[in-house]
């Protein structure tokens, strides 16, 4: 679900690696303030640790608050995309409908005109655009599953340590259903390649027909 | 021919519904630009900044990302391990952007004519292709003054200590706003005096040979800036112990708060030796003076004044970055970021109007006016020009004599930082960090 968009990409990554290089230089700051304290430099060492400190709980927790912040907003806004909600459905499934009773009135024309009990091809393309129409509802077939996904994510982004307890990792139920959600199934490449071969099956269908029609015509 | 056309119609739709199936989802993207930099959002600045970028986004239709980090230099050494380093960084040391350049990091930017030749950077190595370009720059070598607690600007570095002492115990009063604290990169405030007075005091050529790691820091000259800081600090009396926790404990923002309105615990502060961009952080810098010099100084050839700029780089191939960066180093881009930041953003470049861009505020007006001054040598901060190693043990150093202000402890002090010094290879520094202002 995070790779789905944003969370997971290159600016999420930087800011994590922000927290990251500042971790690296609050640590060194402890170090400081322990050879400080070794040299019996207490007042530097109290201002090495202040600094520590400083840094802690202003950047350090700041930009982990701030990537936690942007993991609840894009999971709420993934929710509750116009794409996830019921009316999108009909941008697939008219022209589904509409693909499929065209392919039906063609086949029937072409099975009164030519006398023929089935164009092959055209029925290929049939089932492809049914094909089509099963991809393009995957989204609406699995949002059960993501939204379960997202929200039990979003539990966990927006939970805050205690004094003695951090937040709850994901285990690997949720790890693995957040895959699964997330999961493509190479879609964005099947389905550009499914309409291609739908178009050549068309066409493929079509030609026999008006090349017969023009013989015929002589 | 006439029955084949509804079928022939049919084949047309039947296509085009299958293509518009195929194509959903597949539309342009424009590359997202991620920069990385030093200003805070919050703050004058860093909002100064964020419109900026807002404008290239307006009139592009690119995308920013703004990343923000006081602890920029120890981050981008994380995104140099890393898979996701940003587009662009601007950082303030122009030793850094080197080093990623001489490791083979940085893409060089193309020299654009958009951008005045005297903002690219070049590494002494390789004089034909610049590394990164200069997109801000501010006047450091400055003491700001509460002009209801000093009646005239101080005029020689005997004058000045003079002052401090005349402040001191004077009820609520401090004299010196001084506050060391900066987060990870506490010490820099007093970096900038150490380096301030060495110019002052010892002249260009010093200077020089010093920044780029020729002269060691147990020298007399080095010694001697140390020592008048301390003896500054002293004469004020702010180097008891409450003064000193005030002073490590204090933030540098906070500090210059006090110049104009009582701090926290209700006192003021009557002088600041603080940079140009302490316009951005608080209201009350109104006067200045350009470090004054000292009674033994150099000769006025070689009398110079320090600078401090933000470099930026990239650290990627994309044509939007690119873009990005030399909008922001172009005419058009610097004269949109000073109309954003009201005083508080100063040009590298000499070709801008500074009659408009800052005609209503005259101490902008005079600091603009200061960086393009011709003939004077600007030098850049030292310890910005320095590697990283060496003006990270600078700054410790300075916290540790800030600490126990004792000039006996400073032999051992600067010895520490010499070793450093000697630990860095060559390769790692830079050659020249003055060089005589273009006539403007």
């Amino acid at each position: 679900v995070l790779a789905d968009r944003n969370v997971g990409e290159v600016g999420d990554r930087q800011l994590l690696r922000v927290v990251q290089g500042l971790l690296i230089r609050y640590l060194g700051l402890i170090e400081q303030a322990h050879v400080s304290l070794s040299q019996g430099g207490v007042v530097l060492a109290g201002a090495y640790l202040s600094y520590a400190s400083e840094l802690l709980s202003g950047s350090i927790l700041g930009g982990l608050a701030e990537f936690r912040d942007v993991v609840a907003t894009e999971l709420t806004a993934q929710r509750h995309t116009w794409w996830r909600q019921p009316p999108s459905q009909l941008l697939w499934v008219v022209p589904l409908l509409v693909a499929l009773a065209l392919a039906w009135v063609s086949q029937s024309y072409l099975v009164a005109r030519f006398r023929r009990t089935l164009n092959w091809p055209l029925l290929g393309a049939t089932v492809g655009l049914l094909a089509l129409g099963a991809g393009a509802g995957v989204p609406t077939w699995t949002s059960g599953r993501f939204t379960s996904t997202t929200e039990a994510l979003q539990r966990i982004a927006t939970a805050r340590p205690t004094a003695t307890a951090l937040p709850q990792a994901p285990d690997a139920h949720l790890t693995a259903a957040a895959h699964a959600a997330a999961n493509s199934y190479l879609l964005e490449y099947l389905m550009p390649l499914l309409a291609v071969a739908v178009v050549a099956l068309v066409v493929a269908g079509f030609q026999q027909r008006l090349s017969e029609y023009r013989l015929r015509s002589r | 021919m006439r029955s084949a056309r509804p079928a022939a119609a049919a084949l047309s739709a039947v296509a085009l519904l299958a293509a518009a199936f195929g194509v959903t989802g597949c539309t342009a993207q424009t590359h997202t630009v991620t920069v990385l930099a030093s200003w805070d959002p919050d703050q004058a600045e860093g909002a100064a900044f964020t419109r900026t970028l807002a404008r290239f986004t307006r009139d592009t239709g690119i995308e920013v990302r703004y990343q923000d980090s006081r602890t920029i230099n120890a981050i981008v050494r994380v995104e140099e391990l890393g898979d996701s380093p940003p587009d662009i960084a601007i950082l303030a040391s122009a030793a850094e952007l080197a080093r990623y350049a001489a490791s083979g990091k940085l893409t060089l930017p193309d020299r654009d004519p958009a951008v005045d030749p005297s903002q690219w950077l070049y590494r002494a190595d390789d004089p034909d292709r610049p590394y990164g370009v200069v997109l801000k720059t501010d006047l450091k070598s400055m003491v700001w003054y509460a002009p209801d607690l000093v009646d005239d600007p101080p005029r020689t570095w005997t004058d000045l200590v003079e002052r401090g002492a005349a402040l001191r115990g004077r009820a609520a009063v401090t004299p010196w706003c001084l506050g060391l604290r900066s987060g990870a990169e506490s010490g820099w405030p007093g970096t900038d005096w150490i380096e301030d007075i060495l110019l002052r005091r010892s002249g260009v050529a010093t200077y020089r040979a010093w920044a780029r790691g020729d002269l060691p820091w147990t020298s007399p000259q080095v010694r001697a800036a140390w020592t008048a800081w301390g003896e500054l600090l002293d004469a004020a009396g702010m180097v008891d112990r409450a003064g000193v926790r005030s002073m490590l404990l204090t933030t540098w923002d906070g500090a210059g708060a006090a110049l104009s309105k009582p701090g926290p615990d209700g006192s003021r502060c009557a002088l600041e030796h603080q940079g140009s961009f302490a316009r951005a952080v608080s209201a009350g810098h109104t006067r200045y003076v350009v470090s004054p010099p000292f009674p033994d100084g150099p000769p006025r050839a070689d009398l110079g004044v320090e600078v401090g700029v933000d470099v930026a780089g990239l650290f990627s191939e994309s044509p939007e970055a690119r873009r990005l960066l030399t909008y922001l180093a172009s005419r058009e881009g610097q004269q949109t970021w000073i109309d954003n930041a009201h005083g508080a953003f100063f040009s590298p470049r000499a070709d801008l109007d500074r009659q408009r861009s800052y005609g209503t505020d005259p101490v902008a007006l005079s600091i603009a006016t200061e960086l393009a001054r011709p003939n004077v040598i600007r030098c850049l901060d030292a310890s910005d020009f320095m590697p990283q190693a060496v003006a990270g043990a600078f700054a410790s150093a300075v916290l540790d004599y800030i600490s126990q202000p004792d000039p006996a402890r400073l032999p051992e002090i600067l010895a520490q930082v010499d070793a450093v010094r000697q630990s860095v290879r060559r390769a790692e520094w830079l050659t020249d960090p003055c060089r005589v202002a273009r006539t403007s």
